[in-house]
């Protein structure tokens, strides 16, 4: 039996206050427990739609559900509790004079008891590996560091929907792992991470699900594995997987993917991204 | 965003208004304004509006000047009144003015015997008058000039480049900043941070910190950067530079010159032959 999605997106449309068609009809159902991968060409409205996954625009034609709930009926600040966001630039968000604050930010703003900061906070430092960073300046960190305690701090609101805008842009490979390890923890309780990257690589590594947009429409959909394999990605801006491309090649040259070779590639390739 | 604004921020049209010379829309725009400034009755602020209309109709600024009529008529409602009563309690006391209508008998302690006077209400209106004209004339300028033109017309009148780009750059960030605001709002809304239940002052208490915290580092951060990047241009490095925009005039920036000057020059002899209206 299929599980209930968290959030539904029906033949949602968007248009900026300046006249950008920039969301054309996306249906989409975002399941429990998934990785997925939000992918397309510069301009093609991934940011657009995580905006309106979170409320903080919302929608000039169809209609978003959480749950079984339309976002008409709600507040952001009721669906920020649900539906988290971490946007490109930490700097957007970082404001106070240490990490162990400035990762208790959203619990506090949800009125949680002090045990549960404590607690939530505690997790999400180690989770991104700034336990002993806990009582820096956020502003004197460096670039990849600031972005961990953006991560952190909305790691820490436990959110049911997760949604991570260029997460591993300028992140060493890491902290890219982190990343990945924290979607996997999220997952396994039954929690949605959405990677928004350009970061094919990434994206075949880390995730199940992949939805590639263009234009403001959803042009691919499904396993990423599928997806990422596909030859005819160029025309979303986007390349085929390294590994799947390597391995596709090695097949067509004859060498068997029963071979002492190919498994060899296979794993080693796999290995690294 | 903001109309009041609005009316005074470079829009890109295609009219001869906005490719005149700069130097040439200052002197119309400044001999206007300094017009209005020299004298003070209601044949001056008809004859102004005269070419403040043509301006305005041929520079097709109909659209922009609406939206600051608001800020006209709240500066208006602001500014009327007090002028009345000021200049009726001393320009123009009710002993050597029409009272129309009187506010405080004179037996009343401290502020006995105010009154509103046929003169200062006219005065108070004409001062009004000539201030929402010399606005809409700075309007029809910055309106119609370009930052490149500008940024050209300030460095031909002899000011250092150094003054002029940090102008034009503080202008240009200025939407911007903008942007930068909304997307810092959203960051934080996104944790939790409520700013939709609550009274306005409540709000704005919880928003402060928040908001305005990492716009003035991300402010700080891209000037810095800002700094660097041109530094590594070789911005200043060489005491000659070329310009985007070089003025040169043409033959249709002269006969507007000459035609303003005309203007002044008539209205100059109207105004000491004919005398104050
Ligand atoms: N604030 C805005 N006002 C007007 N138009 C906008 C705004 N933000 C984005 N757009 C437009 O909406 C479209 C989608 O933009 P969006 O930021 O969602 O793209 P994206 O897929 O996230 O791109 P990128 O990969 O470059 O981050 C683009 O055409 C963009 O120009
Ligand atoms: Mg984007």
């Amino acid at each position: 039996m299929r599980s209930k999605p968290l959030l539904s997106l029906r033949d949602v449309h968007y248009v900026y206050p300046n006249g950008t068609p920039a969301i054309r009809g996306v249906s989409l159902d975002v399941l429990p427990g998934q990785r997925v991968a939000l992918l397309g060409e510069n301009g093609s409205g991934k940011t657009t739609l995580a905006r309106l996954m979170v409320g903080l625009v919302r929608p000039s034609k169809g209609s978003v559900r959480l749950g079984d709930v339309d976002y008409e009926t709600l507040t952001t600040h009721d669906i920020a509790r649900e539906v988290g966001i971490v946007f490109q630039n930490p700097d957007h968000q970082i404001f106070l004079e240490r990490v162990w604050d400035e990762v208790a930010f959203g619990p506090r703003n949800y009125g949680l008891s002090p045990a549960q900061v404590e607690e939530r906070v505690g997790t999400a430092l180690h989770e991104f590996d700034l336990w002993e960073d806990r009582y820096r300046l956020p502003v004197a960190l460096s670039g990849g560091e600031r972005k961990s305690v953006a991560f952190a701090s909305s790691f820490a609101l436990r959110p049911r929907v997760l949604l991570l805008d260029e997460p591993t842009k300028g992140m060493d490979y890491g902290r890219k792992r982190r990343l990945a390890t924290m979607a996997d923890r999220l997952t396994a309780e039954d929690r949605t991470v959405f990677f928004i990257t350009h970061d094919v690589d990434f994206a075949y590594a880390s995730t199940e699900r992949a939805v590639v947009l263009r234009r403001g429409r959803v042009l691919l959909e499904g396993r990423t594995r599928d997806v990422l394999s596909r030859s005819d990605l160029a025309d979303a801006g986007l390349h085929e997987a390294t590994a799947p491309l390597l391995l596709a090649t090695m097949r067509e040259r004859g060498i068997s993917p029963d071979s002492a070779l190919y498994r060899e590639v296979q794993r080693r390739v796999e290995a690294v991204s | 965003m903001s109309t009041a604004l609005d009316a005074f921020r470079y829009q890109e049209e295609d009219t001869p208004l906005h490719h005149l010379d700069p130097r040439a829309k200052l002197l119309i725009v400044a001999s206007l304004i300094l017009f209005l400034w020299l004298w003070w009755d209601l044949a001056v602020v008809l004859l102004a509006l005269v070419p403040l209309t043509v301006l305005v109709l041929v520079g097709r600024l109909g659209r922009p000047l609406v939206g600051s009529l608001r800020l006209y008529a709240l500066l208006g409602l602001l500014l009327v009144p007090l002028n009345v009563l000021l200049h009726s309690a001393l320009t123009f006391p009710p002993g050597q003015a029409e009272v129309l209508m009187t506010l405080t008998p004179p037996e009343t302690p401290l502020l006995g015997g105010l009154a509103i006077t046929r003169e200062a209400l006219i005065f108070s209106l004409l001062v009004y008058a000539r201030l929402v004209l010399m606005l809409v004339a700075t309007s029809v300028f910055f309106l119609t000039t370009s930052l490149d033109d500008l940024e050209a017309l300030l460095l031909s009148l002899r000011v250092p480049y150094f003054f002029v780009l940090t102008l034009s750059l503080a202008f240009r960030f200025l939407p911007t900043l903008g942007e930068e605001a909304t997307r810092i709002r959203e960051a934080q809304v996104a944790r939790g941070l409520d700013l939709e239940t609550g009274g306005r002052l409540r709000r704005l208490w919880r928003a402060g910190i928040p908001l305005l915290l990492p716009l003035f580092v991300s402010v700080l951060r891209r000037s810095v950067r800002l700094g660097e990047a041109m530094e590594a241009r070789a911005t200043f490095a060489y005491p000659t530079r070329t310009n985007t925009v070089d003025l040169v005039v043409r033959p249709g920036d002269v006969g507007v010159v000459v035609a303003t000057l005309a203007f002044l020059a008539l209205a100059f002899v109207f105004r000491v032959i004919v005398g104050p209206a």
